[in-house]
């Protein structure tokens, strides 16, 4: 049976996204606690704190940024998916969903 | 305790966050918030935390075959412009509303989540005939209408509690579109990842995602999942179910509790 191209293309990017957020998350986890792994926890505030201080904190935010983009690319591989089958409802519903995704993260 | 040890006991109860979620189907960030006030983190930290853990969960369970053959996409997405809407109005509102509030709701919430587990195997047993995609015009209208506004609302509750509002999805598409168990809840993990990321960027802008706190929970409950579900293909979990429901329901007490006396 052949699978639809842009539903392997779908799953491939979130496959590939996941793996990049999860590694990215686990490496930039480890540089932190390296870095900042014998300080005193003492409240949320300070750790919120020291996130500046560490090596692995643009790593940790590099993971979570790959997560949100491959959210939207997903999205998008679905949106011209919908188009390509010339349903055009489906597919402006999926690019209202991007759109407004893309302003509460951009505009914010 | 430093903040090595912090992070390995976070590591560790949203590994165990991760198998409750799987095995009591009620997901990890409604699990993960309570616990981690438990913990003397602020609500809002622990509620940005949940909602990126939300998205890693829901992203790597759609792909899984499961969640592939019985998602409805259509029906998902027509249903998703009121949740994102909904998420995006709610992650708004948040920095206006009191704690205490936020912790009475997320109470009253789990404790609704706790319910609707409880009383799903009548459902999967009684729907699991028609699995079938089932093409938006088919559905009736007020049926879609009544629908929508209800992913609305769970929209404007995963926004301001941070969680990704998955029972009440289910129960929506379960009772008022009438679709299989099994396609509800496949359908939901394909749309609370995208409600929760919806939210994220206003939960930002507002500092309440600090990464050194998300990355041990993000971790613990993506691997606990994993461990989850191949503790779900080879056991039987009927009682370990019982016992996570009766651990959570404690929980939801406590932080009604708290919100009662605002003491969070």
């Amino acid at each position: 049976m052949t699978q639809n191209p842009f539903k392997k293309l779908a799953l491939d990017i979130t496959r590939l996204g996941v793996l990049i957020s999860v590694f990215s998350v686990l490496i930039g986890g480890i540089l932190y606690l390296w870095d900042q792994g014998s300080a005193p926890y003492a409240t949320a505030a300070i750790v919120h704190q020291q996130a500046t201080l560490s090596s692995g904190t643009p790593i940790i935010m590099f993971g979570i940024g790959a997560l949100m983009i491959t959210q939207l690319l997903r999205l998008m591989v679905l949106m011209i998916n919908f188009s390509r089958k010339k349903q055009w409802g489906m597919g402006s519903m999926t690019a209202f969903i991007i759109f407004m995704i893309f302003v509460s993260t951009i505009l914010h | 305790m430093s903040i090595l040890e912090f992070s390995s006991l976070l590591f560790v109860i949203a590994c165990f966050t991760g198998i409750f979620g799987v095995l009591t189907g009620l997901g990890g960030g409604i699990v993960i918030v309570p616990i981690l006030t438990a913990f003397q983190v602020d609500i809002h930290l622990a509620m940005g935390a949940s909602l990126i853990s939300i998205i890693t969960l829901s992203l790597s369970s759609s792909t899984t075959q499961t969640n592939q053959t019985f998602a409805n996409i259509p029906v998902g997405i027509f249903l998703e412009t009121a949740a994102v809407m909904g998420a995006i109005t709610g992650a708004l509102l948040l920095p206006y509303l009191p704690i205490y509030l936020i912790a009475i709701v997320f109470g009253l919430v789990l404790q609704f989540s706790i319910l609707s587990s409880v009383r799903q195997p009548s459902r999967v047993d009684s729907q699991t005939t028609q699995l079938q995609p089932r093409e938006l015009s088919s559905f009736q209208r007020p049926q879609l209408v009544k629908g929508w506004f209800t992913m609305g609302i769970a929209g404007i509750l995963s926004g301001t509690l941070g969680i990704g509002s998955g029972t009440l999805k289910v129960l929506a598409m379960d009772r008022m579109l009438h679709l299989p168990y099994k396609v509800s809840t496949a359908t939901s993990n394909f749309m609370v990842g995208i409600t929760a990321a919806a939210s994220v960027g206003i939960y930002y802008s507002k500092g309440y995602i600090d990464p050194n706190l998300t990355f041990p929970v993000v971790l613990g409950v993506f691997f606990g999942a994993l461990i989850g579900t191949k503790i779900l293909k080879i056991a039987k979990t009927q009682h370990l179910k019982k016992l996570f429901l009766g651990v959570i329901f404690i929980i939801s007490l406590q932080m009604l509790y708290k919100g009662i006396t605002g003491l969070i």
